[in-house]
């Protein structure tokens, strides 16, 4: 996966905690355009990587540049190419959404106008036209998401790193985001994306990477990695899962 | 970049306005703490105004404004540490926007003009500037000297709130840092006494003068050099101010740098084999009781901020109630030494406030398993006696060592088990009726979740009911002597004995038929 014209360099990425490497000299080149999805199991990897590109965990060792900006030399400067959505959101939650996005995007350095413009649009195509007046701290976990990827998205960003963004989201909301997405990348956006649901994985994303204990399995295109089958198969196969044994379980419904 | 955050804040105060007038709790906070503060406000601020206002005519004021300067500054460390670092503005909800670490600290400092605490220093530096009987010569080394004590307290509340905030990210250091806390409370509080000594006296205290080489009453030295027109003095004083302001300015800077990244989960514990609670918990009947008095424990050791409080909430009131009731042996009375050993179970009030409400996942894994409620409830008191009775035991034990009584001490631990038994009885109907939610404090909090203080006036009320027969009994022995022991202690005990046994097979069958009800209001559903 490389390309001349890359949003996202990753070189030897390493972080370490303790005696425990928990991603493990990765290295990974996303070409603009991309819509590129992040998979693995629980701890493999993927949010401790998704923290390290966006400035958020510095790496032991390695590099990750967006839009050809170091993310850890210059943070500042890489912050204005991507928005981020992480896995544990802090948000000024005593503001009301509208409130937040205007506050985000004055503080990027956007002119008050056009971050309220682009708020309407946004909350509007997010469904959230009804709750931009009440405070965050009382929006559901979904409502939560929907305006930490708006905020994420406010500064029409180059790159957008999104850790489980469909996680707790009613499908209605589901359908709603991926077509947002799926135009931030038919305008040239990149999107790089972790999920457990191997299912939107497959759905929306042309490039995999599939992670396991902090090492990368594979990495390419979709369809070199499913190889004519399905992802969920193909992924299965590459981590090595074997079926649960459950012949210990046989107590379960005794009682 | 100011301006916004300014803006930013105020809209947070106007969302925080409204939303009081929609949540009873915060609106009893505040009127209970607006009739504290106007009550003292009324009674004692005209003559701490005046004792002030005086300070400039010492004889030699050096000594006297470097600690004055001192004791404010060092307020800013205690009360910050107190009452926590910024909650709104906290400065992890920035993390993904390209901002500077020190153009933050610009926008978060211009926020502080809506803080309450700096435009009480600001006005504590006017009046001691006027103090000085020829104060207007001096006008321009006074007024920056004012401006010195008003930054460096700025600064030092946003150095240690913010640094407090980075290490409450460790649940150890956070827990360290409370019982630190506390210590440290204790400097203000002992200054104010040496201060109001010395106004009374007219001069300093001998040897107060090496006050002035602390780094934290430079202000103060600069000010009194300068109302005396000691220039130079004045000007390295204030020289040596500016300088820490500008320290303090930079290692702010890192430490806001420092917090926009994000941590390791505290959470994360390394597995033990020789975990010594698990081998304690394995001591505890082997039955729901004994499970739920080892799960209650380990909450307490777990919920954040909870074991550094308990265990402050016991060494303060343990403390205060034992040398009430040896002073109370100074009434040649040791009927009335029992009184404080009686009042050491409010130690077990301040601990269990909304036990139920605070754990309301403990509750619902109850509501699905199968058995008795009361046998819950039994438990949580297991839990707390294994605190409670170690500590009237000692109070006892340290009232006998300093008087040289030991004939009272058998009588005394009756009551004292028996007022322990009447509060747990109290508290859990208490806990039962007026269980109400309460969210957890998150695991990087650096404080623990507050209850409302009209609950916590109501859970004393309840202490008060619950054990007012012990106090009588007790009164009862004190009043007539020793003689009515042998009525006293037996009524005492069954009392005791007798509404803990009623409390808990009431609260007991109400739960058995509504505690999935219960469950739905502690969890605000």
């Amino acid at each position: 996966m490389s390309s001349t014209s890359a949003a996202v360099v990753i070189e030897g990425l390493t972080k370490q905690f303790g005696d425990k490497v928990a991603v493990d000299a990765i290295s990974m080149t996303f070409p603009q355009g991309a819509f590129v999805g992040v998979v693995g199991r629980n701890g493999a990897g993927k949010t401790t990587t998704m923290k390290m590109c966006t400035a958020l965990l510095p790496p032991t060792a390695g590099t990750v540049s967006v839009m050809g900006v170091d993310v850890w030399q210059e943070p500042v400067a890489a912050k204005k190419h991507f928005g981020a959505l992480p896995e544990t959101m802090a948000l000024f939650d005593r503001l009301t959404g509208a409130e937040l996005l205007v506050y985000n995007g004055l503080i990027r350095g956007m002119d008050r106008a056009l971050v309220v413009q682009r708020s309407r649009e946004l909350t509007r195509v997010l469904g959230l036209d009804d709750a931009v007046d009440r405070l965050v701290v009382d929006y559901s976990h979904g409502m939560t998401k929907k305006i930490a990827l708006a905020a994420a998205l406010l500064h029409g960003p180059a790159v957008l790193f999104l850790d489980e963004p469909f996680e707790a989201i009613d499908p209605v909301s589901t359908r709603a985001i991926e077509q947002v997405l799926n135009r931030h990348v038919a305008d040239g956006g990149t999107i790089v994306f972790s999920s457990h649901v191997l299912d939107v994985v497959e759905r929306l994303c042309d490039h995999v990477v599939v992670i396991e204990r902090g090492q990368i399995k594979q990495a390419g295109a979709i369809d070199e990695v499913r190889r004519g089958g399905r992802l969920e198969d193909a992924f299965l196969a590459l981590i090595g899962q074997e079926a649960a044994d459950t012949k210990g379980l046989t107590w379960l419904g005794s009682s | 970049m100011a301006g916004i955050f300014l803006s930013l804040k105020v809209a947070v105060l106007k969302n925080r306005a409204a939303a009081l007038r929609r949540n009873p709790a915060i609106g009893q906070s505040m009127v209970i703490t607006v009739l504290v503060l106007g009550y003292f406000i009324v009674r004692y601020g005209p003559d701490f105004y005046a004792t002030l206002a005086r300070s400039g005519s010492f004889p030699d004021p050096g000594p006297i404004f470097a600690q004055l300067s001192f004791s404010v500054v060092f307020l800013w460390i205690v009360l910050t540490l107190t009452y926590g670092g910024r909650h709104d503005l906290d400065v992890r909800k920035l993390q993904l926007l390209p901002i500077r670490p020190a153009a933050i600290a610009v926008g978060l400092a211009s926020t502080l003009v809506f803080s309450p605490g700096l435009w009480l220093t600001a006005g504590l530096a006017v009046v001691l500037a006027a103090s000085f009987p020829d104060a207007i010569d001096h006008l321009p080394l006074l007024a920056l000297s004012g401006v010195a004590l008003v930054l460096l307290c700025a600064i030092t509340g946003q150095l240690i709130g913010a640094g407090a905030d980075l290490l409450a990210r460790q649940r150890h250091a956070r827990d360290l840092l409370l019982l630190l806390t506390f210590a440290l409370a204790a400097v203000p509080v002992v200054l104010f006494f040496v201060m109001r000594s010395q106004f009374e006296g007219g001069s300093a205290l001998p040897g107060s003068g090496v006050m002035q080489w602390v780094p934290l009453a430079w202000p103060g030295v600069a000010m009194a050099a300068a109302g005396q027109g000691l220039t130079g003095i004045a000007g390295a004083a204030l020289a040596g101010s500016f300088l820490l302001v500008a320290l303090g300015g930079w290692a702010w800077t890192g430490i806001i740098a420092r917090s926009m990244l994000a941590q390791d989960s505290s959470t994360t514990r390394p597995a033990r084999a020789d975990d010594p609670y698990t081998s304690f918990a394995r001591r505890l009947p082997a039955n729901r009781r004994g499970a739920v008095a080892a799960l209650e424990l380990r909450l307490l050791w777990r919920e954040p901020a909870r074991l550094p409080g308990a265990i402050m909430a016991t060494l303060i009131f343990g403390g205060i109630f034992t040398v009430i009731a040896t002073a109370l042996f100074d009434a040649n009375d040791s009927g009335l030494a029992v009184f404080g050993v009686c009042a050491i179970s409010f130690c077990a009030v301040g601990r269990r406030v909304n036990e139920i409400g605070l754990h309301a996942s403990e509750l619902w894994t109850n509501v699905v398993a199968p058995g008795r409620s009361a046998d819950d409830l039994v438990g949580r008191d297991v839990a707390s006696a294994i605190i409670d009775l170690p500590v009237v035991v000692i109070a006892l034990l340290a009232i006998a060592l300093d008087r040289g009584e030991w004939s009272y001490v058998l009588p005394a631990l009756v009551l004292g088990v028996s007022a322990v038994l009447a509060t747990y009885a109290g508290l859990r109907v208490f806990n039962v009726t007026f269980a109400k939610a309460q969210p957890r404090s998150k695991d990087t909090a650096p404080t623990q979740q507050r209850q409302s203080p009209i609950l916590n006036l109501l859970a004393m009320l309840t202490w008060i009911i619950a054990t007012a027969p012990v106090f009588a009994a007790a009164a009862l022995v004190a009043a007539f002597g020793a003689g009515w022991l042998i009525l006293a202690l037996p009524a005492a005990a069954v009392y005791g004995i007798g509404l803990w046994v009623l409390s808990l097979r009431w609260m007991g069958g109400w739960l058995d038929r509504h505690q999935a009800e219960l469950l739905v209001r502690i969890q605000g559903g």
